[in-house]
């Protein structure tokens, strides 16, 4: 673990910010590069983006006040502390929420027709595969829970080797990302079915790997995380119920 | 209430429309952060003078509310003119986007660990 990345002239260039700053950039490339064969207008793509760009971070620092309850409000409810360099920009999972809702609402801001979101889910995969490495370098919550498994760290802190979590975020990232570019092209994974299947992948990911995270367990043995996690799969399956059910209605008619 | 979309004829138009958000957003947001430094610490001062029991409470209450109003503003702003005049919400969201990036960039900088693990330090 190196919270320190390198030192430029005695300036001290951190992990966490390093790689969060490289996961937004490579995603950001990724979906440049996907909207550009899906022949996605620069009128659409720029809007949206930007949207869900703002949508993600706003979501990922509220999201911070369900997670760890409302001690943490004066920061997160503050605006301007959107603007401190110092604190991170909050929960993967709040941002992908905010970053979801604020698309959709830019989407019919300016009138667009279906949904062109597939681009976003393997870049979104990209993004945090290569974002969750700094949360590794730097230790983040103390990376896991205490572990015997030959691929335990040791952590700044403890005596014990603990599971590199963020390396597990890393890994199925990567693996998902492979799978959504291979599964991109299929008919029935267009109008916004690639991001709501990348999104659910990630939901079901998570919610394993919280077991062996350091994450505030509000009831039940459940993170607020996991809870997270299955509102998402629910109204996904929701979702889904009710597009099965119309598809039927239409057959039948 | 029926928004009204404005629909865009020239190229000038769109472009002014912009920068419009530009300075919008960046109008906003340091004026209020003025007033409600200055508009917290009055009530802080006032209400401390008045000993009241629990005013430590009510003070952070009221500043936690406070604080919370450019959300509400900023995101009111930014729906209300994407369904009206698009461009200046473009050009809004252009200058809140930026600016977070900039923040980003900065956090290479300054440390930028996660939020989780500074809860502890900022409570």
């Amino acid at each position: 673990m190196s919270p320190i990345l390198f030192e430029i002239s005695g300036v001290k260039i951190y992990a966490h910010g390093f790689f969060l700053l490289l996961g937004l950039l490579v995603g950001f490339a990724w979906l440049i590069v996907e909207a550009r064969r899906r022949h996605w207008p620069k009128e659409e793509l720029i809007p949206i983006t930007l949207a869900a760009f703002i949508g993600g971070m706003v979501g990922a620092r509220l999201a911070i006040l369900f997670f760890h309850g409302w001690e943490v409000a004066p920061i997160v409810l503050n605006f301007y502390a959107l603007f401190d360099p110092r604190i991170g920009p909050g929960s993967i999972l709040g941002g992908v929420a905010g970053a979801y809702i604020a698309g959709y609402i830019a989407s019919r801001a300016i009138g667009k027709a279906g949904c062109a979101c597939d681009a976003f889910a393997p870049a979104m995969a990209l993004a945090m595969a290569v974002g969750r490495i700094g949360d590794y370098l730097a230790a983040e919550d103390g990376l896991g829970k205490a572990t015997n498994l030959p691929w335990g760290v040791p952590v700044p802190g403890v005596d014990y080797l603990v599971h590199p979590t963020p390396l597990y975020d890393s890994a199925f990232n990567l693996v998902w990302f492979g799978t959504l570019i291979v599964l991109r092209d299929h008919p029935r994974m267009q109008d916004g079915n690639l991001l709501k299947v990348g999104l659910a992948g990630y939901a079901i990911f998570r919610f394993l790997v919280e077991f062996v995270r350091n994450n505030t367990v509000l009831v039940f043995g459940l993170t607020g995380q996991q809870y997270f996690c299955l509102a998402l799969l629910g109204a996904l399956a929701i979702y889904y119920a009710r597009q099965w059910q119309l598809a039927r209605k239409t057959i039948s008619a | 209430m029926k928004l009204e979309r404005k629909v865009y004829a020239t190229r000038g138009e769109k472009v002014g429309d912009f920068v419009i958000g530009i300075g919008v957003w960046f109008g906003i947001n340091i004026v209020l952060g003025f007033l409600l430094a200055f508009g917290a610490g009055m009530f802080a001062g006032v209400f401390a003078s008045l000993d009241a029991r629990g005013s430590e409470n009510i003070i952070g209450l009221v500043t936690m509310v406070l604080n919370c109003l450019p959300f509400v503003l900023n995101g009111a702003a930014l729906i209300f003119f994407a369904f009206t005049r698009h461009w200046i919400a473009l050009g809004m969201a252009a200058a809140f986007g930026v600016s977070i990036l900039l923040v980003i960039c900065a956090a290479v900088l300054f440390a930028g660990v996660c939020f989780a693990a500074m809860s502890g330090a900022i409570k």
